[in-house]
């Protein structure tokens, strides 16, 4: 009868050890899948952003018009990349054809003092904050996640219920080399 | 930084018993001695108790009031949102209503009874003072005393404490807050830099917030002096001074 009950209270609490850490990972996970989200929450809304940027900089600086160009070219390659190699360079190539169109104001002094163009000057400047800090904070995760996958106790439950590693965000190899600005 | 939170969630609850019980020991002995004996524990309770509770809850709209902080406005304060939006993305943080203070000295604080009912509080001054970067790195540090639960403490200390006895606000708070913050600033912009810059600038400013009440006084990022001088060097006295907090995060 004991050795009956005593089997009883170690299923018991086994089972509760292992709801724990389950739900622990599954937590962890989400977090990972939400993290993701967000970075492309922020990389659409630069790229919303920009055809509003070229068309008020065309409106005092027209004859720039190969600056523009690069940057609407930046803008459909980073839509059209595949692959995180292609991605993080097209990414990286947009980030300094912003920069160069930035620049522009410091020539064009009407330019400089237009509202809208100020305004829009920082909202980008800050979603690229918000983009560099989502993938900081995506790493964070993955981070977290991975330890807990490869650590006990947590680690005997990952392999059991399929809770693989993911891999961090890295920047792309030329990401690593300074950022052109052609005037 | 999540050992700092359970230290600071332990202490707003040993401050919200010690408040409960001072305040059901005094009505008590007031009942006692009007002859409600028998009614007076219960009452007592009752009083205490509802108090701690509407100081939990007022706290931080006291300290706002206190202050006299406004709404910012998202459209003419752009940067402002902008930069703690980043952060809160970077901390995985709640974005906090942000409020302004029309004063000339640069100073900030933030108030809250937890991550999801936070203000940040910013003087207009800091905001003309400090450039992109460094203001950065002063709303990190904030965002750093809401993440780690700073601001419960800090808040009831404004209503338990600050309130009734000021001289005991700096035996509420506890140990090394601002360096704490500092650190966990950086961990979130990944700049040292920018707050040491930061940091440097509020000391060498000899200006001071005008509307200054005793009971927010510790809540500041920079210790307001004059008038209340004993009072401000009190609130840091268990905390590096800023020529040693700007040392350590050299060191990183």
């Amino acid at each position: 009868m004991l050795a009956l009950i005593i089997v009883i209270v170690l299923v018991v609490v086994i089972g509760l050890v292992v709801m724990v850490l389950y739900n622990g990972l599954v937590g962890l996970k989400n977090k990972v899948e939400a993290a993701w989200a967000q970075i492309d929450v922020q990389l659409t809304r630069r790229a919303d952003l920009i055809p509003n940027l070229v068309e008020t900089v065309k409106g005092y600086a027209s004859h720039e018009r190969e600056t523009l160009d690069a940057v609407i070219a930046a803008r459909n390659a980073v839509q059209n990349a595949s692959g995180p190699q292609e991605s993080a360079n097209a990414d990286n190539q947009l980030s300094g054809a912003l920069k160069s169109v930035f620049a522009l104001a410091e020539a064009y002094p009407d330019l400089k003092a237009n509202q809208n163009f100020l305004s829009l000057q920082e909202t980008l400047t800050g979603t690229e904050d918000k983009i560099a800090y989502a993938r900081q904070y995506y790493n964070d995760t993955v981070n977290r996640y991975n330890t807990k996958i490869q650590t006990v106790p947590s680690s005997l439950l990952a392999g059991m219920f399929h809770f693989t590693e993911r891999e961090y965000f890295a920047a792309g190899g030329s990401a690593r080399g300074p950022v052109e600005v052609s005037f | 930084m999540e050992a700092i939170a359970a230290e600071r969630t332990r202490r707003a609850w040993i401050l919200t018993s010690v408040f409960v019980l001072a305040i059901g020991l005094v009505v008590f002995v007031v009942l006692a001695l009007v002859g409600l004996r028998s009614a007076a524990v219960l009452i007592a309770a009752l009083v205490a108790g509802g108090l701690a509770f509407l100081s939990y809850r007022s706290s931080d709209a006291v300290a706002l009031r206190l202050s006299g902080a406004t709404p910012a406005d998202p459209a003419e304060r752009a940067r402002l949102h902008n930069l703690v939006e980043g952060l809160c993305i970077a901390s995985g943080l709640p974005k906090p209503a942000i409020h302004l203070i029309d004063d000339p000295s640069p100073n900030a604080f933030a108030v809250g009874r937890a991550p999801k009912h936070a203000t940040l509080v910013v003087t207009t001054g800091m905001l003309d003072l400090m450039d992109r970067v460094e203001l950065e790195a002063v709303l990190a540090h904030e965002l750093s005393h809401i993440k780690n639960h700073d601001i419960l403490v800090s808040s009831l200390a404004v209503t338990m404490v600050g309130l009734i006895a000021p001289g005991l606000v700096p035996f509420a708070l506890g140990e090394r807050r601002e360096s704490s913050a500092d650190s966990s600033a950086v961990e979130m912009t990944r700049f040292p830099p920018g707050l040491i810059s930061a940091l440097e600038k509020l000391r060498d400013d000899t200006s001071v917030v005008r509307v200054n009440p005793r009971a927010i006084a510790h809540l500041w990022i920079e210790a307001p002096i004059g008038a209340h001088r004993p009072m401000a060097e009190g609130t840091r006295m268990f905390d590096l001074p800023l020529d040693e907090r700007i040392a350590v995060l050299r060191e990183l």
